[in-house]
């Protein structure tokens, strides 16, 4: 009778949560780790300050020109 | 007889569209007629303001070649037809000069986008109308900051069509 009552209190502890051995977690990808962009480090160069030095290929570069001449009439 | 026939027909043309083109009453409409049927223009529109007309159409004349260039020599060209020798050193009239031939350059590129489909008659009109209204401001000889105001308003518009 003993034996018995071991024997359940055995498979009552066996069943109890701090005897299940915990499932290997389900295999979930690391984050990756997101690589930032180098992003290319600006040096600024000497401000243009001369109209007729810039090269006119884009017509934001014609814009600068204007409105150095014109801080050239201001000065 | 033939050939004599049809060049003078060609030239009667020519000058029927142009005078049809001169004598439209605003610039906008002026500027709208020249971009749907190029014509040789007489005197450009920025050189309209009185006592400057002729030379500004001498600046334009010396200057045509510069707008086959790109980039710095495209720039040392106008500096050099605009006799702009230095920042420091640059009388008022070779700096003006200068600013209407940088105008000019914008045109050329209105011109340019229209003549590819980028951009439709009515934008092309609206931008050349009004890079001719700033290039007689500055022939006028109105103050830098009115001119800088101007532009700065164009400069936006310009930026939403020719994207």
């Amino acid at each position: 009778m003993r034996r018995l009552f071991l024997l359940l209190l055995l498979m009552a502890a066996c069943a109890s949560e701090e005897f299940v051995i915990p499932l290997q977690p389900e295999y979930a990808p690391e984050p990756a780790r997101s690589a930032a962009p180098v992003r290319p480090v600006h040096v600024p160069g000497p401000s243009p300050t001369d109209p007729t030095k810039l090269s006119l290929d884009a017509a934001d570069d014609v814009f600068l020109a204007l409105e150095l001449t014109l801080d050239v009439f201001e000065r | 007889m033939r050939w004599g026939a049809f060049v003078l027909l060609f030239v009667l043309a020519s000058s029927v569209v142009a005078a049809t083109c001169d004598e439209r009453p605003t610039l906008h409409k002026r500027v709208s007629c020249r971009q749907e049927t190029p014509s040789p223009e007489l005197v450009p529109e920025a050189c309209m303001v009185p006592g400057k007309q002729d030379a500004c159409v001498d600046l334009y004349r010396r200057s045509w070649q510069c707008y086959t260039m790109s980039g710095l020599t495209k720039n040392t060209c106008f500096r050099e037809q605009a006799r702009f020798t230095s920042v420091k050193n640059a009388d008022d009239i070779s700096k003006c000069d200068y600013l209407i031939l940088l105008l000019r350059d914008l045109q050329e590129r209105v011109e340019d986008a229209h003549d590819d489909g980028s951009i439709t008659l009515e934008q092309a009109a609206d931008l050349i109308t009004s890079i001719a209204q700033i290039q007689r401001q500055v022939l006028r000889g109105e103050p830098a900051s009115s001119i800088k105001s101007t532009i700065s308003g164009f400069k936006q518009n310009y930026r939403g069509i020719m994207r």
